[in-house]
């Protein structure tokens, strides 16, 4: 298992060592198994740059880790841009060697890419590659994997509504409120997450503030 | 149309009616992009085009015929599977998927209306186009049905909060992939999807001049889209919903 936390932190919001990487890592091991994969890998949608980039793998190569792959081509754009399951194959120069699939020793002989999708919102692709000759995907694999996908992109997406409820930004708990209650509630959300240890005051000090106003 | 003709459309091979005289057809395919310059498609693709930005909004632009306008491979696999089953088929390239766009669905329905312009008998629809557009794009498949086009759209491989737009409307031909004899055709008797064809493992051109292998319903779609264009090539009259009358008729009698 490869991972850098850099790259899942900036690109799909997971803080190091979050039950949420734990869960990304497992539904990826999971896919990859019930599919027959060698190998698997998260790439992450970089909205600013328009590409994918490469956050996770699993029995594949760490130098992956951080490549970017354009969105504007290949199996796994294909499936960035249309939100749907591609299952591929490698190209052969005639009809005779595309229907045997005589693949070369140490090339992929069959992709996977699923989307990760929540509602509209592209969050990345969910890969597997196989190695041996003449094995392919099937229409059940790309069930499969479309599944672990979305499931995938369901916990991230939850995960990171969760995070701006609970203080990242204060922009959800403000809202509907007015300026001034906007900046109280602006600033108890900054205590509590950079100084918890505060809060017990701030509560007492809040107490006696609602004495004097009523 | 006269009912003779259906069941003759009914019962007939489709090797005898692809080398008999056919009507040209003209094809629209919404899409990736054709590799115009595979040997597969040479000559076959007659106009190519693409959706892009033009000062804030989207519009469909002309390119130079017979030219690589795929990066993907997907509509290149759906045109050859096109170009292949049907050799009466005009194919028209408009290409919607772009990095640049990023996928924006509103590409699909700037195509669509291109192509409604331009009274294409028949659209192949591989891709499934977001929930957010099912209004306009409803809009645009119950002109295409006045106007007696016809569109032949995919199921999504995995539907999730729909089974694929434009594929779950009335007004257009539906394809699930199932594994059934290359072909031939399944009615699905239950659901908004109609007609299920061979979509597994279908050797098909790739952009650049060589074959890969494809699976999904984007494969299965192109099937029926073919089979569509030999029955228009042969009896031009046909209407949709007699196609589909033929379709179903060739599913429950196996043909």
């Amino acid at each position: 298992m490869a991972m850098d936390r850099s790259f899942l932190s900036r690109y799909l919001g997971i803080a190091p060592s979050t039950r949420e990487e734990g869960v990304l890592r497992l539904l990826l091991e999971t896919a990859i198994r019930t599919v027959d994969a060698a190998e698997g890998s998260v790439l992450a949608y970089d909205r600013d740059a328009n590409d994918l980039r490469f956050v996770m793998t699993v029995n594949g190569p760490s130098s992956l880790i951080g490549q970017r792959v354009p969105i504007g081509a290949g199996l796994t754009g294909l499936a960035a841009l249309t939100h749907e399951v591609q299952i591929g194959a490698p190209t052969f120069k005639t009809v005779d060697d595309a229907n045997k699939a005589t693949g070369v020793e140490g090339e992929p002989s069959a992709v996977i890419a699923a989307p990760m999708v929540s509602g509209d919102t592209l969050i990345g692709v969910l890969t597997g590659v196989r190695f041996k000759p003449g094995y392919r995907f099937t229409t059940d694999d790309g069930r499969a994997y479309g599944n672990f996908a979305t499931v995938a992109a369901l916990m991230l997406d939850q995960h990171s509504r969760l995070r701006e409820l609970s203080g990242g930004t204060g922009d959800v708990t403000t809202a509907g409120f007015g300026p001034e209650e906007a900046r109280i509630l602006a600033a108890m959300a900054s205590v509590a997450r950079n100084r918890p240890d505060r809060l017990p005051r701030l509560a007492q000090l809040f107490e006696q503030m609602a004495d004097i106003a009523i | 149309m006269s009912s003779v003709a259906i069941t003759e459309a009914s019962a007939a091979r489709f090797d005898e009616l692809a080398t008999s005289d056919l009507a040209p057809v003209e094809v629209a395919v919404i899409d990736s992009g054709i590799d115009a310059t595979h040997p597969d498609l040479a000559g076959r693709v007659v106009s190519q085009w693409t959706v892009e930005d033009e000062d804030g909004r989207l519009a469909v632009h002309p390119l130079e015929t017979g030219i690589n306008n795929d990066t993907f491979g997907h509509g290149t696999a759906v045109a050859g599977i096109i170009a292949r089953i049907a050799p009466n088929a005009r194919i028209h390239d408009i290409r919607v998927l772009d990095a640049r766009n990023k996928g924006d669905p509103t590409a699909s329905l700037v195509a669509f209306r291109h192509v409604l312009a331009q009274r294409h008998r028949l659209v192949n629809m591989s891709l499934a186009i977001p929930a957010s557009q099912r209004e306009p794009l409803y809009k645009l498949c119950e002109s295409a049905y006045q106007r007696n086009q016809v569109v032949v759209a995919a199921k999504r491989n995995v539907p999730v909060t729909d089974e694929g737009l434009p594929a779950e409307f009335s007004s257009v031909i539906s394809i699930d992939n199932h594994q059934v004899e290359p072909m031939s055709l399944h009615f699905i008797e239950q659901g908004l999807i109609e007609f299920a064809t061979l979509g597994n493992d279908l050797t098909v051109p790739a952009p650049g001049g060589g074959y890969t292998v494809k699976t999904g319903t984007s494969f299965a779609t192109p099937t029926v889209t073919g089979m569509c264009c030999l029955f228009l090539g042969r009896w031009p009259q046909l209407r949709q919903f007699e196609l589909k009358t033929i379709l179903k008729a060739r599913a429950h009698g196996n043909v």
